[in-house]
């Protein structure tokens, strides 16, 4: 090696939005604690009596919301979770049947859950490719789908890899400008190679009066040649939303997307993603049927190399059963378990920190690493970065005497946030997501073991998705979930909590 | 429908979703989770080559297909750089079989080990041998070429009986480059011309013009090549103008290149057959200016077989055929003479690109800047940069870097390759230790990041490559070795011997070489 000195650039100074209030207790919880202290010595001008009567209810109240998990869901939420899940086994809801037997309208196969009043249409983008649009009419938001095909930083210099970090950083800067984008998701799905993509590759091309030595070696290299890599499959799905008060139909927010589509698949390519291209409604489909039936994964490459396509329709991409438990998702021939984010990796990291948790993971049938990212808009971010240095002044300056060293380097991050800002940084909103796809039950445990690693080696820190298993299995796939908008609480307000 | 699910049973309703925590960055920060750190995998277009060193992922690849049906490549030309003993023929012999079961027709023209003979037979092709005694080349053939030329007629014809005559001058410059060691002149250069137009002309068909046919013209002095050399009338500027071109010729017919460029040629190049291979075997290695000639005559006939093939088809005569040639060994010929290179050039930009891949091999980069001009070191590196694909097996890291400037190199693929150029260890455990780098290639595009991949090779290949040392227990190796010790030793005992020096202790065969097994 080299004994020059090389700095690398180091990626860090994430922060988990304030809540405002005091310490844990979110805003309801810091009136709460006023009102109630004001109420109590009310009371107390009463008698010392009625001062308890009202003070314990209250107090019984508030501790809940101060007692909060490592990610910040107070007791409350917990209970609700819990709550829920029990009404949805009790009702039988926890299990999903498709199909001509089934009551599902039409007799199809429609993905289930969240994904179930999703449609697919189809536009076609500035090159006259097909593009497939998935339509979520609850809150009527529209998704696209993109492909892409890094090659990863394995052979490159740092210096290039840091260049597409970079560019990667001006793309996410850009979806804070999209008009209407609410949010967007990167997932990189691994899963071992079905060992049909070198027979379709060689064997149709072989003549009928090719030299008999020559095919002969063909078919040895098609046979003998190990199955045993793995594929990779990088999709980037962009969720729109039409601006509130606004009609309009739904060829024209179609139209509109197609001439999105050019200038977002050329800042992926320059971002390092390689060869970038927008998935067509039938490749959509494909993918989501896969998740949710690993089995067909060959079926579906063969389809794919001899006749084109598979014809496979949005509507038909669902299991034909699916049994959510507490700490796993059964669909058709898979058993999957997600995990979600509660740390993003504490102090600095180097771009390549995700890579271990990106690659194909031994043991695990699917797997899918999701990267949620919530665009914030240009006025919104200059508020919250100015609020955040205000706060942080604030808190080093109340001390009396000493400042405190994590006050200290508070402001520190809060002032380069600020600069990076004002420098034409966006500010986004990021969270991670992972699922892991086994056949059976009991190797779901090794898989557990297996992410366990992988996250340790990532130095991020995740949490089984316990109880909303199949909700978050959903979220991982390209079909433009926003796990934030999932919520009891719209997250607006949840925030304030 | 309602939204998150039927209610019911059996409806897979699900409840609301605890989100995973959010965390605030700004975007220059948030981009260090870069979703794109680990790599989507390998190309899998063209011939299965091996696996990728990292990934165990089938890589496929050969100049072709990644030009018509990947579109990685804007001309499908591959160059092949390596130190000796790696593997390269087996990779390229891979391509050609690959290929030739894709109803591609592989070219080797100029095969010195033989490294692709064997190959080319298997697949039922064609081996034409040259060399002292086992066959020649008549340069001034138009060979396939002025058969298509023929059989096409009209204006088309013409344009491929002009092309023909290109190609035929083209050579012949080259055989006088080589024997003179020194460019032509142009002057000469159209004396050549009008001298071969003036034959062609008086030439009946099915006859083919031989070089003492030229010679002949050249006594002669016919008006119409008096006409290009100015002589005004007088006989002695003719002559002086024609003398060392005819003193060239002479060299070329007296000379070591005579008896094989000479005469008819020996077997032409079937158009039709399934593979063809030149092999050159026979000619010595010391013979450089022969092999060097060979080597161009060959070149010169493939590439005109390959245009006649493609006219034809152009006219509709015969099936479209692509063609996939190799030129190995590239540099033998540039280091003949200087302004070779120009003639290659010429050579390799005359032929109609469409429909022919081809694969050019040499050890290094070192060769080009062996050449004596700046011009023709700057135009041997043009090969490299042109070609769509460059293939590296293992190469010193001074290489490497060199190799960079060129084709731009990261500095973690220099150190890989050149991590294969390292020898083996003394192998003490008795079983033989193969060099870290055999098999191992990196494939290069544009400014992609290099592909490294491990070549398998296949017990069907296995048999083919019967005499390849590369694959078999190294006995043979061992065996070759120690006759070339042995021939070395003899030659420098004989050179001693000659000069009255004193002579090396233990003579050939004697007991100062010690007790190899062989």
């Amino acid at each position: 090696m080299s004994t020059e000195a090389v700095t690398h650039p180091t990626y860090g100074n994430w922060r988990r939005p304030r809540r405002p209030g005091l310490g844990p207790l979110g805003l309801v919880g810091t009136f709460g604690v006023f009102g109630g202290l004001v109420l109590t010595l009310l009371a107390s001008l009463i008698s010392l009596y009625a001062a308890m009567v009202v003070f314990v209810p209250i107090a019984v109240f508030l501790v809940p919301l101060a007692i909060r998990t490592q990610d910040g869901r107070n007791v409350y939420q917990l209970i609700a979770l819990r709550i829920g899940w029990r009404r949805r086994r009790a009702r039988g809801a926890h299990l999903y049947v498709s199909g001509p037997l089934s009551a599902r309208p039409g007799g199809r196969f429609r993905p289930p859950g969240l994904l179930n009043k999703v449609s697919a249409t189809e536009g076609r983008d500035a090159y006259d490719r097909p593009f497939g649009v998935l339509h979520h009419p609850n809150r009527n938001l529209y998704t696209i789908v993109l492909g892409c095909d890094p090659d990863g930083g394995s052979l490159v210099d740092p210096d290039q890899v840091d260049v597409w970090v970079a560019l990667w950083g001006e793309w996410l800067a850009r979806l804070s400008h999209e008009p209407g984008l609410r949010g967007a998701s990167v997932i990189v799905e691994t899963a071992p190679d079905p060992g049909t993509r070198l027979a379709h590759e060689v064997l149709p091309r072989i003549r009928p009066d090719a030299p008999a030595a020559a095919r002969a070696v063909m078919e040895e290299v098609v046979e003998r040649y190990p199955t045993a890599s793995s594929e990779m499959h990088t999709y980037v799905s962009l969720t729109y939303g039409v601006p509130a008060g606004q009609k309009r139909k739904k060829e024209d927010v179609i139209t509109d997307l197609a001439i999105r589509i050019p200038g977002l698949l050329s800042g992926l390519v320059a971002a390092g993603g390689g060869a970038a291209y927008p998935l067509s409604a039938e490749r959509i489909a494909e993918v989501v049927r896969v998740a949710y039936d690993p089995a067909v994964s060959a079926d579906v490459l063969n389809a794919r190399a001899q006749q084109g396509g598979t014809g496979l329709e949005w509507d038909d991409a669902g299991p034909a059963a699916a049994v959510e438990t507490v700490g796993s998702y059964q669909h058709d021939s898979g058993v999957s378990r997600t995990w979600l984010m509660t740390l993003a990796p504490r102090g600095t990291v180097r771009s390549s920190v995700l890579r271990g948790m990106l690659e194909a993971a031994p043991g695990t049938r699917r797997k899918r690493v999701a990267l949620v990212y919530r665009p914030i808009d240009p006025a919104t971010s200059a508020r919250i970065v100015e609020a955040d240095r205000r706060s942080a002044q604030f808190m080093a300056t109340s001390g009396r005497g000493m400042v405190q060293a994590r006050a200290a380097s508070e402001i520190r991050a809060a002032e380069q946030t600020a600069t990076e800002e004002a420098s034409g940084a966006g500010l986004v909103e990021f969270s991670l997501m992972l699922t892991v796809t086994v056949d059976t039950m009991d190797q779901l445990a090794d898989a557990s073991v297996t992410v366990r690693n992988l996250t340790a080696a990532s130095r991020v820190l995740m949490r089984p998705a316990d109880r909303m298993q199949a909700a978050a299995f959903s979220c991982t796939l390209p079909a433009g979930i926003l796990p934030w908008e999932q919520t009891l609480i719209p997250h607006e307000l949840q925030e304030a909590l | 429908m309602p939204p998150r699910g039927w209610y019911g049973a059996g409806g897979g309703r699900v409840g609301y979703l605890d989100p995973p925590t959010m965390w605030r960055a700004t975007t220059v920060q948030a981009c260090g989770m870069w979703p794109f750190a680990a790599g989507s995998g390998s190309p899998m277009t063209g011939v299965p080559l091996g696996q990728h060193l990292f990934t165990g992922a089938t890589v496929c690849g050969d100049p072709l297909n990644w030009f018509t049906r990947a579109r990685y490549i804007s001309n499908p030309s591959l160059f092949m750089l390596g130190m000796p003993g790696l593997g390269k023929s087996t990779l390229v012999n891979r391509m050609l079989i690959g290929l030739s079961a894709t109803g591609v027709v592989p070219l080797v023209l100029g095969d010195l080990k033989p490294d692709y003979a064997d190959t080319v037979r298997a697949l039922g092709g064609q081996v034409i041998s040259i060399g002292r005694g086992r066959g020649g080349i008549n340069v001034l053939d138009p060979g396939a070429m002025g058969a298509a030329a023929a059989r096409i007629g009209g204006e088309a014809g013409e344009v491929l009986k002009a092309e023909t005559h290109g190609r035929v001058l083209n050579m012949v410059a080259a055989l006088i480059t080589i024997v003179r060691g020194r460019p032509m002149d142009d002057h000469e250069q159209s004396v050549l011309s009008a001298v071969l137009h003036h034959l062609r002309e008086r030439t009946p068909p099915g006859r083919t013009v031989l070089l003492p046919d030229v010679l002949r013209v050249l006594t002669e002095g016919p008006d119409r090549v008096r006409a290009v050399t100015l002589d005004r009338g007088d006989d002695a500027r003719y002559r002086d103008a024609v003398d060392p071109l005819h003193r060239s010729l002479l060299g070329i017919l007296d000379g070591p290149l005579g008896d094989t460029f000479a005469s008819e040629t020996s077997t032409r190049i079937n158009p039709d057959a399934p593979a063809v291979c030149i092999d050159i075997s026979g000619i010595g290695e010391a013979d450089t200016q022969l092999t060097a000639a060979a080597m161009l005559a060959a070149w010169s006939d493939g590439l005109g077989t390959v245009a006649a093939s493609h006219a034809l088809a152009d006219s509709g005569l015969e099936p479209r055929r692509w063609f996939f040639t190799v030129l190995d060994e590239l540099w033998r010929p540039l280091r003949a003479a200087s302004g070779i290179v120009d003639r290659i050039d010429a050579l390799t930009r005359l032929n109609r690109s469409l429909g022919l891949g081809d694969a050019k091999i040499t050890h290094t980069l070192k060769d080009a800047e062996a050449l004596s001009s700046d011009a023709d070191r700057a135009k041997a590196r043009g090969f490299v940069e042109r070609a769509g694909m460059v293939v590296c097996a293992g190469l010193p890291k001074a290489e490497m870097e060199d190799l960079g400037k060129v084709v731009g190199l990261s500095r973690r693929e220099i150190e890989l390759v050149s991590s294969w150029s390292s020898p083996p260890g003394w192998g003490v455990s008795g079983d033989h230790g193969e060099p870290p780098g055999r098999g191992r290639f990196l494939i290069k595009v544009g400014g992609r990041p290099g592909i490294p991949i491990k070549v398998a090779i296949t017990d069907a290949e296995r048999r083919l490559h019967n005499t390849n040392t590369r694959w078999t227990p190294n006995e043979e190796r061992v065996e070759r070795a120690v006759e070339q010790e042995l021939s070395h030793t003899a030659a420098q005992v004989a050179r001693a011997a000659q000069e009255g020096a004193y002579a090396t202790p233990g003579g050939p065969g004697g007991p100062g070489t010690g007790g190899w097994p062989a």
